[in-house]
């Protein structure tokens, strides 16, 4: 037993207080005469004794309790070096979707189940989940039970698959145990997709060994939906594009259906060649498609059952409806318009928005509408009544600032001040302190914010106000983006505008996304909503109300989502707001199905590397009070405050009872 | 029968007087004879010296009048005759032969405090003060030394003097109770026996002990004294430790009569102790309410005052 602060043992000089107040206060050997000892009686001699066994009881209890405190401060532990083979193992738990394939986790598990074992007091066992991040199930100790309760119900998920980040976390906690053998079992099946991210050059720190069950085979029939595009075609009609990859090492014919709430639409069979993925095209009539759509496709069973559903969720033909105020100078290329009609034309995976022209003057603009609105022409004093009326009435806008005066005066009539940044006629500015939570960013966020923050912007506009939530700021740290509300109007204000000569926003790759995204954010101020997500990406909702399940692999039980949900099971799911039905798709990461193993389990062993043999003062470090192993060794420490504190209460008890 | 009494009047007076007995002088004064004469002389200070007055059928013999005498036992025809002032004294008042008996054993060596007398010190004052009035009274008196030595056959009695009134044995007495022998062991029942053999049927005994005896035995010897119709009057000398076992002593206790030792722990055996001692109290009550004796309890920390009243009280004839 080792002390970490043995100077505390030096107040055991104070058990010479309670030994001498014993002694103090111990009966003289002087005989006291007494009349006579007959009224005494023999029950005198009895009490005496008792007494004199509860006095040097008391006596002994003090001590004890005194030696106690003085233990408990100098924080004893025990090094664990008695054992000479202890283990600190950690099982980092992979639970993407990939595990749900047929026989991948009865693989892991019995693969699992041997080396668990092996573990005997004093080894120390941690249960990490590594997905989407990762997080402790058991926090590693020497409660071997608890770890391997857990581990027999080891928890599904649908999530997608990133090993690295969960390994490090898990040789971060190896690195600080005592154990003679570290080990980090990967229960996982050692996806491709999961090691992509992985840099083998960069090793875990020393001593630490990683273990992995075999690889598994690659499986015989496996394909994956894993993509649903859904339109509403003429006539009623729905129009799917199915996009299915076929991860098998054959060709084969595999059967899609369509479902729309619930409702078979019907079937189409498709040849699938191996390692390509094939568009599958259908249309069926559905009467009601102009109402919001939940809308499945399946594919028949394989040895992958998690992907083999696709979901998708259209809103209403009435929502997302877009508005865009002409461009203040015609002769240039309207940038926005060319993202605007890329979004309703060229890509299917994306959601529809619908644009409608803008409004004449003295025509009332649709508050189901979003306005896109740049120049000074929508803040004329011919539009500035309907634009109020718009916002009034809960419509959202979206202002490109150009510093014009018209919309100087509008912003300063909603007390938001618009001044030009000071730059020069060679100097750029940039774009920084990007609200990440934010459900206009959130996306970005989590992908890349590389291309929104090397955009190189000539010209910007500062927006400053009491009321403004600030999304973006410049270099400056003067706000670049701002969301206020005039009435129940969502506003969405860029202090940069579409133009080529402002910037090179509108020619960078992030243009399309910011554009696409911005809608549909603005829109969900109106009764719109986003198509869908992925599972683990948080998904933004128009408010309060009730997450409800509607269609999903196993089962959801119903929660209050407020602004935002991170769904963790794929399916359509219901948001309920005030009586107002919205649906959501919840999709599978298409790496998923990729269900083929890292070609070279070799690299793994890249990451071990051996701990250099310490040197001899090294051995037997000083313990240091921060060492979270040694904190959970010296939990005696507790334990032995604990007993003082009983032995006191005790000694009280009978010095009562105990007369001096 | 007799009419002599102690007029209630002079009882007043005398327990009044009791406060002005200041115990610390009492204690000081080096000698048995010294503390009786300054109780009985701060107790009547002022007073008449008879205290005991009253007639009887029978005349005896004459005594010279002392002031506080009452004049209705003034021999006028003796006065109108010899014009000499004289007292008629009668069978009952001279014949009641008294004895004082006074317990040597070690407990009564006792006391707790040093400022505090012994319980044989207070004995030993008692019975002087009684004596010494008692010879004022010009009445006989006897006294009887309780104890054993082993050396010689004293047979529970060390010493004895038989009942006289004369001022020579008047001061054997005294020289008796200043400087008694010290016993090796008392057994009081033995030595109850013994000085009944001694005394003449109807004698009145006055003795002073704790009564530290087993009830039983000491219930029998009274009632033998009844029966021989001895009066006995007890007189409990106790030590304030005795009543109230407020010590702290912890440790060996060593008994005072027999040299036995005991690990006591004084606290823990308080409520035992004075369990034992109360119902020892209420037995011995129990035993001289019985016999018709009379009992009277001393402390050794309070006046001794209250308990030379009750003797003379119980002295008196008509107190019987």
């Amino acid at each position: 037993m080792n002390f970490l602060w043995p100077a505390f043992l030096g107040a055991l000089a104070a058990l010479s207080v309670p030994l001498w107040l014993h002694l103090l206060k111990r009966t003289s050997r002087k005989l006291t005469p007494f009349p006579s000892l007959d009224l005494l009686g023999r029950q005198a001699v009895r009490q005496y004794r008792r007494q004199l066994f509860r006095k040097n009881l008391v006596l002994l209890l003090r001590c004890l309790a005194i030696a106690g405190i003085v233990f408990a401060f100098a924080r004893p532990y025990w090094p664990l070096e008695h054992s000479e083979n202890n283990r600190a193992v950690i099982v980092a738990v992979d639970n993407s979707a990939s595990m749900l394939a047929q026989g991948r986790r009865e693989a892991v598990e019995a693969w699992l189940v041997p080396q668990l074992a092996k573990l005997r007091p004093p080894d120390q066992l941690g249960v990490l989940m590594l997905h989407p991040t990762p997080s402790w199930l058991v926090p590693l100790s020497y409660d071997l039970e608890a770890a391997k309760t857990v581990l027999k119900r080891l928890p599904q998920g649908y999530e997608s698959s990133d090993y690295r980040p969960g390994l490090d976390v898990a040789a971060a906690r190896l690195a600080l145990a005592t154990a003679q053998r570290k080990e980090i079992l990967l229960a996982g099946d050692s996806q491709q997709a999961a090691w992509l991210k992985a840099n083998f050059q960069r090793s875990l720190p020393g001593g630490i060994h990683l273990l992995t069950p075999a690889v598994p085979a690659a499986p015989k029939r496996q394909a994956a939906l894993v993509a649903l595009n859904a339109r509403r075609g003429p006539g009623n009609h729905l129009r799917f594009e199915a996009h299915v990859f076929n991860g098998g090492a054959q060709e084969e014919e595999r059967e899609i259906t369509f479902f729309a709430h619930d409702q078979r639409l019907g079937s189409v069979s498709a040849r699938l060649a191996p390692g390509k993925t094939a568009k599958i095209h259908a249309e069926f009539p559905y009467s009601r498609n102009q109402e919001a759509l939940a809308l499945r496709a399946s594919l028949s069973a394989d040895d992958q059952p998690a992907d083999d559903h696709v979901y998708v969720a259209l809103p209403s033909v009435s929502d997302r409806r877009v508005m865009v105020s002409p461009p203040p100078a015609p002769s240039d290329t309207d940038y926005l318009q060319h993202a605007l009609l890329s979004l309703s034309t060229a890509s299917q995976t994306l959601t529809e928005i619908h644009q409608h022209p803008f409004p004449e003057i003295g025509t009332p603009w649709n508050p189901t509408s979003v306005a896109l609105l740049r120049g000074p022409h929508p803040f004329s004093p011919q539009h500035v009544r309907q634009l109020d009326d718009f916002l009034e009435a809960g419509g959202s806008a979206w202002i490109f600032c150009d510093g014009s005066p018209e919309q100087e005066a509008w912003f300063k009539k909603q007390d938001v001040h618009l001044s030009a940044l000071p730059l020069a006629n060679s100097q750029r500015t940039h774009l920084r302190d990007l609200a990440l939570q934010h459900p206009l960013l959130a996306p970005f966020a989590n992908h890349s914010l590389l291309p929104l923050l090397t955009i190189r912007f000539q010209q910007g506009w500062s927006l400053r106000g009491p009321a403004v939530e600030v999304l973006a700021q410049w270099a400056d740290r003067t706000p670049a983006m701002v969301e206020f509300y005039v009435g129940k109007g969502r506003i969405l204000a860029t202090g940069f505008n579409e133009s080529r000569g402002s910037s090179n926003f509108p020619v960078e790759a992030a243009w399309l996304p910011f554009v696409h995204q911005g809608i549909l954010w603005l829109s969900e101020n109106q009764t719109q909503q986003p198509q869908g997500s992925r599972v683990s990406e948080p998904l933004a909702l128009p408010g309060a109300g009730t997450w409800s399940a509607l269609d999903t692999p196993r089962p959801v039980v119903s929660q209050q989502g407020n602004g935002s949900i991170t769904p963790t099971t794929p399916g359509l799911y219901s948001f309920t707001d005030e009586s107002v039905v919205r649906y959501f798709a919840v999709n599978l990461s298409p790496e998923e199905s990729d269900l083929s193993p890292w070609p070279t389990p070799s690299d793994f062993k890249h990451l071990e590397v051996e701990e250099t043999e310490p040197a001899e003062t090294e051995r037997q470090p000083t313990p240091s009070p921060k060492d979270p192993t040694l904190v959970e060794e010296r939990d005696t420490w507790w334990w032995l405050l604990l007993l003082a504190l009983i032995l006191l209460v005790l000694e009280m008890g009978i010095s009562n009872r105990t007369y001096p | 029968m007799a009419s002599t009494k102690i007029p209630p009047e002079t009882l007043r007076t005398l327990r009044s007087s009791s406060r002005l007995i200041n115990l610390s002088v009492l204690n000081a004064l080096p000698t048995v004879a010294l503390r009786a004469r300054y109780l009985v002389e701060n107790a009547f200070k002022g007073q008449h010296r008879s205290l005991l007055k009253g007639t009887s059928p029978e005349f005896a013999d004459y005594r010279s009048y002392q002031v506080g005498d009452d004049l209705k036992r003034l021999d006028w025809r003796l006065y109108a005759r010899s014009d000499r002032l004289a007292i008629k004294r009668y069978e009952d008042e001279n014949q009641q032969a008294t004895c004082l008996a006074i317990d040597l054993s070690g407990s009564l060596r006792y006391r707790s405090r040093p400022d505090l007398p012994t319980k044989l010190d207070l004995a030993r004052t008692l019975l002087a003060a009684l004596a010494l009035l008692v010879r004022r009274q010009q009445d006989s008196l006897g006294l009887a030394l309780l104890g054993d030595v082993s050396n010689r056959e004293s047979d529970g009695i060390l010493d004895f003097l038989p009942i006289r009134s004369s001022p020579a044995h008047h001061r054997a007495l005294l020289a008796r109770l200043e400087s008694p022998p010290e016993p090796e062991s008392l057994s009081l029942i033995r030595s109850l026996r013994r000085l009944a053999t001694l005394l003449p049927r109807g004698s009145r005994i006055i003795l002073v002990s704790d009564f530290y005896e087993d009830p039983d035995p000491l219930s029998a010897v009274l009632r033998e004294y009844q029966a021989q119709r001895l009066e006995l009057i007890g007189i409990q000398v106790l030590d304030p430790t005795e009543i109230t076992f407020s010590m702290d002593d912890n440790g060996l206790f060593a008994d005072l009569e027999t040299g036995a030792t005991l690990p006591v722990n004084s606290r823990a055996a308080r409520a035992a102790y004075l369990q034992r001692f109360a119902r020892f109290q209420n037995d011995l009550a129990e035993i001289f309410r019985e016999t018709q004796a009379r009992w009277i309890t001393l402390r050794t920390d309070e006046s001794p005052f209250p308990g030379l009243i009750a003797c003379l009280q119980a002295i008196a004839p008509s107190s019987r």
